[in-house]
Order: C-alpha cells, then sequence, then structure tokens
C-alpha cells in the first residue's frame, strides 16, 4: 500500500472510491474491519456468520460510496451503521423462521466448544448474554466493549442516548437476574 | 445537579466504571460517592455484573491472530466482490443512455416494461413480415445486382 493511502483520511479514502479506486477502499478495509468484525461477532455470536456480515457491509459501503456526505457523519459512524444494522437484519431474519420439529440447532455461540472446559458460572453467563435481544447486545458491543460514549452508540442504532441507556439497563438486569437464577 | 435516582439510573446503564458515563455526571457522581454509602453500596454491585460481562466478553473476543486472519480473509473477499461489482458498473453507461431517453415523461417504475414491450412489439411486426410470402425480385434488378464477369487475361 503506497504511503499516500495509509496518510490519506477515511472520508477522502471513501471519495476516491466513489470514483472507483479499489486501492483506496482497501484502505478503508484494513483499518475498520477489526472494529466491525468485532462488534459483528458480539451482536450475532457467530464467527462465519460475523466475517460473512461484515464483507457484506463493506461492498455495501462500496456501492454507496457517493452518497456518504462527511459534513453530516463521520465516516466510521456512517459505516457501523451499515454493519450493525445488518447484523440486526441477519438477527431478525433468523428468528423470523420457525425451525422444523424435532431440529437440532447448532449451537451458534462462538464459545460452545469451550463450555465443557470453562465453569458452570461462565456458563451461565455466555448462556444469559446469548439470550439477550440483538439490540441490547449491540448496544453492550458497541458501549462497554468498544468504548463508544451512549450518544455514538445512539447514532449508530439509530436511537436517541435515553434508548440507549434503557437498553443498557436492561440487558444488564438480564444478567443479575440470570446469576441470581443460578445461584451465583 | 445530580439526584440520586438519575446516580441508580445511569449505574444501572453503565455499570461501575465512571468512565463509562456521560461526561456531564460524572463529577457529580464522585461527589455523590464519597458522601453516600448506598451510591457506594450500589456500585459495588454494579461492578460484579460488569467482571461478569468483562469475562464473558474475554472469552468470545477473537485472538489477534484470529483477528488478523479473519480481516485478511474479508479484505479478499471484498476485493473480489468488488472486481465482479465494476463489471456491473461499467456496464452501465452503455444502457444509460436509454435511461435518460425514457425520462421524458415515463415514471420510472415502466421504462424497463416500455423498453421491453417495444422489443416485444418489434419481434411481432418482424414475424409478421417474415410470414408472408416474399414477391419476386422483378428480373432488371437482379441482373444490376449480378457481378459482370472479370477478364483475367488480356488477349
Amino acid at each position: 500500500m503506497p504511503p499516500g493511502y495509509t496518510e490519506t483520511t477515511d472520508a477522502d479514502l471513501l471519495a476516491m472510491s466513489a470514483e472507483g479506486d479499489r486501492r483506496a477502499f482497501d484502505e478503508i478495509v484494513s483499518r475498520h474491519a477489526a472494529f466491525a468484525l468485532r462488534v459483528a461477532l458480539r451482536i450475532v455470536a457467530n464467527p462465519a456468520v460475523a466475517e460473512e456480515l461484515v464483507q457484506e457491509a463493506m461492498v455495501k459501503a462500496w456501492s454507496q460510496s457517493r452518497h456518504f456526505d462527511p459534513r453530516r457523519a463521520r465516516f466510521s459512524t456512517w459505516l457501523y451503521k451499515i454493519v450493525v444494522n445488518l447484523c440486526l437484519d441477519y438477527r431478525r431474519r433468523k428468528h423470523a423462521v420457525p425451525m422444523p420439529d424435532g431440529f437440532d440447532p447448532v449451537d451458534p455461540g462462538p464459545a460452545a466448544d469451550r463450555m465443557l472446559e470453562i465453569g458452570e458460572r461462565d456458563a451461565a453467563i455466555d448462556k444469559a448474554m446469548q439470550e439477550l435481544p440483538a439490540r441490547q447486545r449491540a448496544a453492550m458491543a458497541l458501549v462497554y466493549a468498544e468504548g463508544m460514549s451512549g450518544s455514538e452508540a445512539a447514532v449508530i442504532l439509530g436511537l436517541s442516548a435515553k434508548a440507549v441507556e434503557r437498553l443498557l439497563a436492561r440487558a444488564r438486569a438480564y444478567v443479575r437476574e440470570s446469576l441470581r437464577r443460578e445461584h451465583y | 445537579m445530580l439526584t440520586f435516582k438519575r446516580f441508580v439510573e445511569l449505574a444501572e446503564s453503565y455499570g461501575a466504571d465512571l468512565q463509562r458515563w456521560p461526561k456531564e455526571p460524572r463529577a457529580a457522581a464522585e461527589a455523590l460517592l464519597a458522601v453516600s454509602p448506598e451510591a457506594r453500596r450500589l456500585l459495588i454491585d454494579a461492578r460484579s455484573v460488569d467482571e461478569a460481562i468483562e469475562a464473558h466478553d474475554n472469552r468470545v473476543t477473537p485472538t489477534d491472530e484470529e483477528q488478523r486472519a479473519a480481516v485478511a480473509r474479508i479484505r479478499y473477499g471484498v476485493k473480489r466482490e468488488l472486481a465482479s461489482a465494476s463489471i456491473c458498473a461499467r456496464s452501465e453507461p452503455s444502457v444509460g443512455w436509454i435511461s435518460r431517453w425514457l425520462d421524458v415523461g415515463i415514471p420510472g417504475n415502466l421504462r424497463w416494461s416500455a423498453v421491453g414491450g417495444g422489443i416485444a412489439v418489434a419481434v411481432v411486426v418482424g414475424l409478421l413480415i417474415g410470414w408472408t410470402e416474399p414477391t419476386p425480385a422483378p428480373k432488371a434488378l437482379l441482373t444490376m445486382l449480378q457481378p459482370a464477369p472479370m477478364r483475367i487475361f488480356e488477349e
């Protein structure tokens, strides 16, 4: 990657991408894919699906690069919004399809194969986290894991800061209650 | 002014780490913690939930190596997708003139139906013309179209 690309701002790289510069867009992908992947993974809880969704989000960002207006939003906010929306759509679709009788679903948790190795308390926490609704998981991923403020997370989720606070509070209450139920 | 009720709400949303809280109430929250055992108890309770969430997060977060490998796969996948997508992007200008031409007076959702209808009409008209028996060409016309004999050797 020539130094010109690595020193260019996200917004300029996206403007170059909109003109068809694929190397400029590759720089964007290399800058933001790791963050996008971590957030996606926490929402969909499946590494392979998270990878697919991030790739889809990047391609979508490329195809919509002409519509990005740097005066209205930061590039990273715009991109993460695409990622989070695709993940929420995925979770919605997944829950919308009823499973046939007797269907034995594959455990989607990335920690599924480690479940036997970890303690019961950890297993109870993981179960509670996996049971959380997608938007609560998304809010937790953005605020707790990635250190965003409630307002930044609110922009990405298309909600008010107050609504994000409520999502976080409900998620924490569920985790606390699950631990209490399991006597931890 | 941070009320105790608001303090509880913030603790229940953002947990025990005040760095996660919105900036404005942080100083007031610290002042409240200094004087209120109840507020301190609340944050101790919140910390246990924080620890549970962090422990889960550490288990599901990919290692640096896993993350690098995943990012490399994503970059490769995006490049491949864009290479195929650019074929479509290049083909756009060749049909773009049709869209612009149809832009006058025809609603967007009917434009390509109009093109399809036009092509269908042209095909039907062509078939009808081909169906009818062709009239023989006049003899004079055939003579005119026939090439003249070429002389290769001069006598």
